[in-house]
């Protein structure tokens, strides 16, 4: 059975996006999706607080109540029975979980070291800093999307779910802070073509920060 | 029949993995992230999986030997017996305990809620170690340590809340979370005796571990005699 609950969130999160894209990609209808007024500061909210006290999203509400947040736990958790994203051998789990920490080590700098300060901070001298930072990641990324079509090899992954809403922002930094990186458009393109829910997800975070 | 069929992939996964783990740990015992899986490894018995000490202090991880292995050169990273190499502690972790059933999530509400641990794990309980230890021990960066405390004091009193009312970090059981959170800690405890002070439960729940779980009392000595503590 597709997984029901209610999935709190906003199109222009990262984190967010993930959850939102798979739950398009793979036709699930049964989950609602309500959004949560973060330049409102509704995450903030008591009631908001009573059911996240970590105030963040994505976060997830099951039917019966029990609530919880963290885009893995999320992801995992509307993907779990898809046999299309559930790791074939122990290699490619331990692929897998191995992407989930770099994730949050180091892929997440795109959205906190630079596409937070042009977005929100507006800290120019940060965003600057962070540019420096993400180079080496980017780089890293590029050359291993040369070799494969998504981030762990020939198959979509949950880890694209997670990947793709990072690095695609940066295109609309400054002018396009991934031109040098090939792969990783070409990549972005293959996704836009062949994979239900992307071009559409990407549209609604256009949309939401007004480009 | 829902929940058996939901959970056919993963029981399928889990039986074919009832031995224990083999394989190569490659670590050193400072390491907060080797800890968690050398302390499962303890806890589990498991003399199975062979340890190499990576001399990372030395500057080993960067060899061009362990690069061909883990071109990110970081500990933990596991090899597998077909040759199979990959890094990070929960990748590692999870590998390690497969088919272990006493820390297997008992429900999809369970795993939700470790999985919800882990992201944090990594958002906000590495900073235990990127904002005050390697402030205090490597750089040695008084002011830089006291900017870190702050950056992790919200989550020190959250903690300490929650182990004020559950004996782990996600109820009355021991789960991953644990092995995860325990080695950040503790090692808070370097800085000060001051520092842990004000959070009672916090060391309530790491003298639990001490008297009640196999192998964390030898994983914290370990580390402490490893940097000449």
């Amino acid at each position: 059975m597709p997984v029901s609950g209610i999935l709190y969130g906003h199109a222009v999160s990262q984190p967010c996006r993930s959850v939102q894209w798979y739950l398009d990609y793979c036709g699930n209808t049964t989950v609602e999706r309500k959004l949560v007024d973060l330049r409102g500061k509704e995450q903030m909210k008591p009631e908001f607080l009573a059911k996240f006290p970590n105030h963040q999203v994505p976060a997830f509400e099951t039917e019966d109540g029990f609530c919880f947040g963290e885009s893995l736990a999320v992801l995992k958790y509307v993907a779990r029975g898809d046999p299309e994203m559930t790791p074939k051998t122990i290699q490619d789990e331990a692929r897998l979980d191995e992407y989930f920490g770099r994730h949050y080590s180091q892929v997440r700098k795109f959205t906190r070291e630079v596409f937070y300060h042009h977005l929100v901070s507006k800290e120019m001298d940060k965003k600057t800093e962070g540019l420096v930072v993400i180079k080496p990641l980017l780089e890293t990324y590029d050359a291993l999307l040369g070799k494969q079509d998504y981030v762990l090899g020939s198959s979509l992954t949950l880890a694209d779910f997670l990947f793709a809403p990072e690095v695609d922002q940066l295109q609309f930094v400054d002018d396009n802070v991934l031109l040098p990186y090939k792969n990783i458009l070409s990549y972005l393109e293959r996704l836009t073509t062949n994979i239900k829910g992307y071009k559409e997800d990407i549209s609604a975070m256009k949309a939401a920060i007004g480009l | 029949l829902k929940l058996q069929f939901l959970y056919f992939i993963g029981e399928h996964h889990t039986k074919l993995n009832k031995m224990p783990a083999t394989g190569i740990l490659y670590g050193h015992a400072f390491s907060q992230p080797c800890r968690s899986v050398q302390w499962y490894l303890d806890y589990s018995d498991n003399t199975a999986v062979e340890r190499k000490v990576v001399d990372v202090l030395g500057g080993e991880q960067k060899a061009a030997e362990y690069v061909a292995k883990f071109p990110q050169h970081q500990v933990p990273g596991f090899e597998m017996e077909d040759g199979f190499c990959f890094a990070e502690s929960l990748a590692i972790l999870k590998h390690v305990v497969q088919g272990d059933e006493t820390l297997k999530p008992g429900c999809p509400k369970e795993e939700a809620r470790l999985n919800e641990y882990f992201g944090r794990h990594y958002s906000q309980v590495r900073k235990f170690s990127t904002e005050v230890i390697f402030a205090h021990l490597f750089a040695k960066d008084a002011e830089k340590t006291q900017a870190g405390l702050v950056v992790i004091k919200p989550q020190l009193e959250s903690y300490n809340e929650t182990l004020g009312k559950q004996n782990y970090l996600l109820g009355d059981k021991l789960t991953l979370a644990d092995f995860l959170f325990a080695p950040e800690v503790d090692q808070l405890a370097w800085v000060g005796p001051e520092t842990l002070a004000p959070y009672p439960n916090i060391l309530k729940y790491l003298e639990r571990l001490t008297s009640d779980v196999k192998g964390y009392k030898e994983s914290f000595a370990g580390a402490n005699t490893a940097l000449g503590l």
